[in-house]
């Protein structure tokens, strides 16, 4: 099986997305995925719709910044608009990007074979620029991507689209809850907002018993 | 989910609660945005004040926040 994953590397948003998602790039080949990796200047428009229409990923996962009509790849360059969503709707996508939920989401809705993991605002996630150089040690976002990490791990491993999604909302809590602890370290309690937005406006659209 | 519609920061007492919480943020913390930017405590603190977007974007989030807390751990 094929999994595609965008990976932008040109700002800080983009650049910790990325990093992140080398996890899941590793548990992916672990498990004999071909990985389609569209990552720093391969994540543009040309290279993504190619190997969409020619490899024909099953899975896909655009890490990235997005609107309610797109979702960019390198340099905010839109790589999948509204009108290509006839590329990915047989597919099972998460978009780690903002709003592209409540647009190329809902495309989804009467679809019987594709799945849309996603957002219907803004995901939001905090740093610290002293960890730019190593991103995976910033505790300010390490569990926030951590616990949406989980959404694609989750697909990865078979599960249908419906309880990845739910997967993703538990980890969120999960953090709110250990967070909201009184001997939970009070430093990082700022990040609670954040986690309970991406927790609320996270959707998934499509068939929900959609797996790999 | 919160009325999209409503601003918030029209409500002093809302601005106030957004600042204060602002004011308890680390120095170091940054609030990615979609445009690559990423926003210090001061430069939040800032759009709060002037009730531009992304304070009234921030406000809802800080609200929902609360709101879902009250529901976590106060019983109907």
């Amino acid at each position: 099986m094929k999994f595609l994953i965008t990976r932008p590397e040109f700002d800080d948003a983009t650049l910790y997305l990325s990093e992140f998602s080398k996890k899941i790039i590793d548990f992916a080949k672990g498990k004999g995925f071909q990985v389609l990796d569209c990552v720093h200047a391969k994540a543009n428009k040309k290279q993504v719709s190619r190997w969409l229409s020619e490899k024909k990923p099953e899975l896909v996962m655009f890490n990235g910044h997005a609107s309610d009509e797109f979702i960019t790849g390198h340099k905010y360059e839109p790589i999948i608009r509204l009108e290509d969503a006839g590329l990915i709707e047989d597919k099972i996508v998460y978009a780690r990007a903002c709003n592209c939920g409540k647009t190329l989401g809902k495309l989804f809705d009467n679809k019987k074979i594709g799945a849309f993991i996603g957002y219907e605002r803004r995901f939001r996630f905090w740093i610290n620029p002293s960890f730019t150089h190593s991103p995976q040690d910033d505790p300010c976002c390490a569990q926030v991507l951590d616990a949406s990490n989980q959404i694609a791990l989750a697909l990865l491993k078979g599960v249908t689209a419906q309880e990845a999604h739910q997967r993703g909302i538990t980890a969120y809590n999960k953090i709110i809850e250990n967070l909201e602890r009184s001997d939970a370290p009070q430093e990082l309690r700022f990040i609670l907002p954040s986690i309970n937005w991406n927790a609320t406006y996270q959707v998934c659209y499509g068939n929900q018993n959609a797996c790999l | 989910m919160l009325d999209e519609s409503a601003k918030l920061l029209d409500d002093k007492s809302v601005k106030l609660l957004v600042m204060e919480r602002l004011s308890f943020l680390p120095s170091g913390a940054r609030l990615v945005m979609e445009n690559g930017e990423a926003l210090t405590k001061e430069q939040l603190i800032d759009h709060v004040k002037k009730s531009d977007e992304t304070g009234e974007e921030y406000a809802e989030m800080e609200l929902l926040y609360l709101r879902n807390t009250v529901k976590r751990y106060v019983p109907k």
